[in-house]
Order: structure tokens, then C-alpha cells, then sequence
């Protein structure tokens, strides 16, 4: 057999491995679980100890939350770029309300219906008076920073003390998260919702013709991202117990690595899955501690995260023959 | 007719920075007692401002107006615009230079990203993301997290100079108009822009025109860069995506620009654009709004003025459909008592 047909047979070979569903399911774990024995090893075990595990934890949880809800937005193929700030605007608006009326059923609520109301407007933006998800997501991520400054102005919003015992005594944090992840897999994957917001990814117009409202599963999918945002606000809350001008400001950008770096198509469709978001934030996570274990500085780790970034992203999706379509 | 029509445009297209003027200085007069233009730190403020704004709408343009929206490029203006000064600081150089490189910078960080966008083929703002991370490192780690610093730096005066703005900024925009309406690029753009895959089947090597856009994108918008550097005597080096704030503010420009340009051409827009809300801009912060609430109130028109833009046919569309119901229907009425 002639090199260059071997080559050709073995590239092939090669693609339908990357290209199938499981390879794209296993890959992020397996490439977690990878990242996890590297920083052990190199940090002589302190990574792996209860203490650094419960850090990783702790910080995967609000960009786990954020991811899940994200994930309803990329299986139709559309990007929000609008998520980070949505929860922090959600947080301050949120923490003032509990300052307000010290009820933590008033700042649940409040959290919850803001990140709705936010991500509603978003989508009827882009369906009901058709301006392009692109433009969207960018406008409203620099419209919400806005009001959030122009809120806040250089002051910080704190809250009670005993509160934040409480809610972190009751395991708050955690029980949020499961019954949010939890409510988004059966949706996602085992109702009518999650497979017409995956055949829209796969192809829009087919999808329509068939019967399928995109305008609608648009909506379903940036208020199940809206409560996602809320929980991740309240989440943000508890966590920190105050929110400032600098909180969660790389929330956006880690929620695009989670997805990512998680296994989620980027393209949306048949091969996005619900808990790309948990698995991508853990990576994210496990990444940032375990190379400040190790010594790497701040700068160098940005980078290290853009070029993983880069090759996951590359690694597992298809190549389209032409140049991605439009966006929005 | 013709002269009538042109006349016309020209009209349409000046009334926006006209308006927008009358419109500031009356408020700046009734509530704050003063002009909006009072004395030439103003005029050197608002040329600035519209020139800075002006080139990063272009630079905008080449890939926003196919679909593309590269969220890159506010990291490749601080990649390009420190890594050029330092060259050009390290070798001793005037002002002219820093330009110069700091353009070079630009292209190849431009090209660079291009080149990964075409192999990787990933959608491009996803792609920004992971290249946007990677370019602010570069700048850090070089300047060890300081940046660009020109404060008394021999022969960069020039760049500070109001003229020296308004000819960089007409050198780009006669740059823009001549590549979009004279050249084959512009002729490809115009296809591409209806349908990318109808070009391609019609023999246009989209790929080629991709990197292009991105490489003329990052050097314009680091032109951009080191004007502004040079105004605020230093640039500092962000993390975390935050240079792209500087090139998400001005979409407003690039697509009111466009919308202007329709009249008119995309170059001129552009610039009217940028000048009719720096005004707006300017007399806000005069009427002592702060940075967040300006920011608030820009932002909520730009999203009044996407739906505007979106929806700016919908009752002559709707009025067509009508039209074309009611004729069919009595087609069919026709037919049905032959």
C-alpha cells in the first residue's frame, strides 16, 4: 500500500474517531481526570488533598451553574456572550433587595425573576423584533456591566454575616445547584424541549418546516440561562458575601471555557449534552489551582487556558468545508 | 433630478452630527448654563475622540459587515500597540514610527489570526475568546505587566497633534473607501456579504478574503491604539478580555456609520457617525453624567437603534405582502367566474 493512501485511510480513521459522539463525551474527562494526575504529581499530592479539593469545588460551582443554563443557548447554535454580567447585575440587585426587606424568600425570588426577566428581553430582542442574537449578546452584555457600575459606582454591597452562616450551614450553595442541574438534564435530554432546541442547532429552517417554533425554544432555552444566572447570582452571594465592582468578573469568559473545554459542540445540535457545563467548570478549576500550585504566574496561566482552549475546540468538532456561517 | 438627489443625500447624511449639535448645545445651554464647544481643549477632545472611534469603526467593518464579529481584536490593539512602541521605543525612534509599527504589529497579530480562523474554521466569536486570551498574555509577559509607557518620550508629540488626527483619520477612511469600492477585495466583500457560499461556488477564495479582513482589521485598529496611547501617554496591560471594552463601544459607530453610508459611502458614515456620537457622548459628560451612566444611556440607544434597523421595512414589507394577497385573491376570483 502506497504512504500517501495509508495516510489518507489513517487521517480518515482518524476523523470518524474525533467526529463520534462518545469521543466527544469522554474526551473532556478523560482529559480532566488527566490534568488531576499531572498536578498531583507535580505538587507532590498537596492537589489532591480535602482542602485544595473543596477550594475547586467551591469555585466550580457558580460557573457549573452558569454553563448549565448556557448550554440551552449553545445547542441552538447561538453563542451568549451576556451571561456573566446578567449574573452580576442579578447579584447586586438581588443582595440590595435582601438589604432592603432582610428576607432571604424576597432575595431568592428576586434573583431568580431578574435573571429571567433579563435573558426574556434578550430573546425577544432577537425573535420577536429580530435583531441578530450576534449583536444581542453584545450589546446587552455592555448595556448590563453599565447599569451595574452605574449602580454600584465604586461601592460595594455587603450582607449579613449571620445570613450567610445560615444559608451555608443549610448547604444552600450545593442543594441550588443539584436541583438546577438535575431539573436541566431531564429537560435537556429527556424531554420534547431539549430535542427541538438540539434540531434547531442542527438546522434551523429544517427545524421550522417541521413544525417546530424556533421563537418559542428560543425563549424556553435563555430563561432556563436566565434562572441559571440567577441561581449562580444567589450562589455568587453566599459565597462572597458581598459583591463589588470587580465580583465575577471573568465569569463569561470561565462559562465559555467551561462549556468548551467541557465537550460541548460549539456548533450546537445533536452533540450538545447538559453537563458539558459541570465537567468544563471543574476542568476550569482543577486548571487554575492546579497551575498556581505548581508556580505558573497569573499571565502565563491565561495563556496556557487560551491555547488548551484552542486545540480542545479543535480537537473535538468537525471542520465545516467552508467558513462558519454568520453568526445570529 | 440627479443633482437634486444628490443634494438630497448629502443633506441626510450631515443632518445627523446637525441635529445631534443643536440638539447638546441646547441642553448643555439651558441646564448647565454653557456651550457645548467652548474653547479649543473641546474641539481638540471631540477630534480626538471622533478620530480614535472613527478607525476602530472601520476596522470593525471589515469583518462585522460579513457576518464575523471577532472579539479578538481589542487584544490585538493592545498586543499590537505595546509590542510596536516597545520596538520603536528600543530603537530610538519618533513618533512616526511608533505609528508605523505599531500598524506592522497589528497586521501580523491580524494575520496571525486570520490564518487560525480559515484552519480552525471555529465560529469566529468562539475563536475570539481563545485568541483574545492568548494575545493579552503576550503584551503582559513582555512588558512584565507594565504596558506601554510614552510619557516624555522623545518625538511623540506629533501623535498628540488634533491635525496629525484628522490626516491619520482621512488617510484611513480614503484607505477604506478605495479597497471597498475600487479593488477586487471590495468587489469579493460586496459578494460575500449576500451569500458567503454563493461566492464561493462563483470562484471567490473566501478564505483569502477572511485573513485579509482580520489582517486589515488588527492594523487599522492598533493605528487606533497608539493615538490613544500616545493622548493618554501610556497603555496599560489588561487581562480577562477587558481590552475588548474599547472596540465593543464603538459597534455603535461602525453600524450607524453603515446605515449613514447608505446615502453616502461607508467612509464618509463612518466618520459622521463617530463625530454625531462623541457629540452625544461629549455633552452628556457635560451635563455631568458619570462614565457608567453615559455608557447606560449609548448602549439603551443602540439597541432602540438595532431595532430600528431590523425593523425599518416591516410595514413596507407588510403593506407588499398585503398587496400581494389581495391580487392573488382576485386572481383566483377571476378564474373562478371564467
Amino acid at each position: 500500500m502506497k504512504c500517501s493512501e495509508w495516510c489518507s485511510k489513517a487521517s480518515a480513521s482518524f476523523r470518524r474517531f474525533t467526529e463520534d459522539r462518545l469521543f466527544s463525551r469522554l474526551l473532556p474527562v478523560v482529559f480532566l481526570l488527566v490534568l488531576v494526575c499531572v498536578f498531583s504529581i507535580a505538587t507532590g499530592g498537596r492537589f489532591t488533598s480535602a482542602q485544595s479539593m473543596k477550594v475547586i469545588v467551591q469555585q466550580a460551582l457558580i460557573v457549573a451553574t452558569v454553563s448549565t443554563g448556557a448550554c440551552f443557548i449553545f445547542a441552538t447554535n447561538n453563542v451568549n456572550l451576556a451571561m456573566g454580567a446578567t449574573t452580576v447585575l442579578t447579584a447586586v440587585l438581588s443582595g440590595m433587595a435582601y438589604n432592603a426587606t432582610n428576607s432571604v424568600v424576597v432575595m431568592v425570588v428576586v434573583a431568580l425573576l431578574l435573571g429571567s426577566v433579563i435573558m426574556t428581553v434578550s430573546a425577544l430582542l432577537s425573535t420577536l423584533l429580530r435583531v441578530r442574537v450576534m449583536f444581542v449578546t453584545i450589546v446587552m452584555m455592555s448595556l448590563l456591566s453599565a447599569v451595574q457600575e452605574s449602580i454600584l459606582g465604586g461601592s460595594t454591597i455587603s450582607l449579613p454575616y449571620e445570613m450567610i452562616t445560615m444559608l451555608t450551614d443549610m448547604n444552600f450553595s450545593y442543594i441550588a445547584f443539584g436541583s438546577f442541574f438535575i431539573g436541566c438534564v431531564i429537560l435537556f435530554h429527556f424531554t420534547d424541549v431539549g430535542r427541538s432546541l438540539r434540531f434547531i442547532g442542527t438546522n434551523s429552517t429544517c427545524a421550522e418546516q417541521t413544525g417546530i417554533s424556533r421563537n418559542k425554544y428560543m425563549l424556553i432555552a435563555f430563561i432556563t440561562a436566565g434562572v441559571g444566572c440567577g441561581i449562580a447570582a444567589l450562589l455568587a452571594i453566599v459565597r462572597a458575601a458581598s459583591i463589588g465592582s470587580k465580583t465575577l468578573s471573568s465569569l463569561n469568559m470561565d462559562c465559555m471555557l467551561a462549556l468548551v473545554l467541557g465537550g460541548m459542540s460549539i456548533f450546537g445540535g445533536s452533540k450538545s449534552f447538559a453537563f458539558a457545563g459541570v465537567v468544563g467548570a471543574v476542568t476550569v478549576c482543577v486548571l487554575n489551582q492546579g497551575l498556581l500550585m505548581v508556580g505558573v504566574s497569573s499571565s502565563i496561566i491565561q495563556g496556557i487556558r487560551g491555547i488548551l482552549f484552542l486545540i480542545l475546540v479543535c480537537t473535538a468538532q468537525t471542520r465545516p468545508k467552508g467558513l462558519p456561517a454568520p453568526e445570529g | 433630478m440627479f443633482r437634486n438627489r444628490k443634494a438630497k443625500d448629502a443633506l441626510f447624511t450631515f443632518a445627523f452630527p446637525l441635529a445631534m449639535f443643536v440638539l447638546m448645545e441646547l441642553l448643555c445651554f439651558f441646564l448647565k448654563g454653557r456651550h457645548l464647544v467652548g474653547s479649543l481643549l473641546d474641539v481638540k477632545t471631540l477630534v480626538r475622540n471622533t478620530g480614535i472611534s472613527a478607525i476602530i469603526a472601520f476596522a470593525l467593518s471589515f469583518n462585522l459587515s460579513c457576518g464575523r464579529f471577532d472579539l479578538s481584536l481589542g487584544a490585538q490593539r493592545l498586543a499590537g500597540t505595546i509590542i510596536g512602541g516597545m520596538i520603536a521605543m528600543e530603537l530610538g525612534l519618533s513618533g512616526l514610527w511608533f505609528l508605523l509599527f505599531s500598524f506592522l504589529c497589528g497586521l501580523v497579530f491580524g494575520f496571525i489570526t486570520g490564518m487560525v480562523f480559515v484552519i480552525t474554521r471555529v465560529p469566529p466569536m468562539v475563536l475570539g475568546v481563545g485568541i483574545g486570551l492568548v494575545w493579552e498574555c503576550v503584551p503582559y509577559t513582555m512588558s512584565k505587566g507594565k504596558g506601554l509607557n510614552l510619557f516624555g518620550v522623545h518625538g511623540t508629540e506629533i501623535l498628540t497633534d488634533t491635525v496629525f488626527t484628522i490626516a491619520v483619520m482621512i488617510v484611513v477612511a480614503v484607505f477604506v473607501s478605495l479597497i471597498m469600492n475600487r479593488t477586487k477585495f471590495g468587489y469579493e466583500m460586496k459578494a460575500i456579504q449576500g451569500s458567503q457560499l454563493i461566492a464561493r461556488n462563483s470562484g471567490i477564495n473566501i478564505f483569502r478574503h477572511a485573513v485579509l479582513c482580520y489582517m486589515f482589521a488588527g492594523g487599522l485598529v492598533c493605528v487606533a491604539g497608539i493615538i490613544d496611547a500616545a493622548f493618554q501617554t501610556q497603555m496599560s496591560s489588561t487581562m480577562g478580555l477587558a481590552s475588548n471594552g474599547v472596540v465593543v463601544s464603538n459597534m455603535f459607530a461602525m453600524m450607524l456609520g453603515g446605515y449613514i453610508g447608505e446615502r453616502s459611502n461607508q467612509a464618509t458614515g463612518v466618520i459622521v457617525a463617530s463625530l454625531t456620537l462623541n457629540l452625544f457622548s461629549y455633552g452628556l459628560t457635560l451635563m455631568e453624567l458619570s462614565e457608567a451612566n453615559t455608557s447606560v444611556v449609548n448602549q439603551t440607544v443602540f439597541v432602540l437603534f438595532l431595532v430600528f434597523l431590523a425593523n425599518r421595512y416591516y410595514f413596507r414589507k407588510r403593506k407588499a405582502e398585503k398587496a400581494r394577497i389581495a391580487q392573488a385573491l382576485e386572481q383566483r376570483r377571476i378564474m373562478s367566474v371564467a
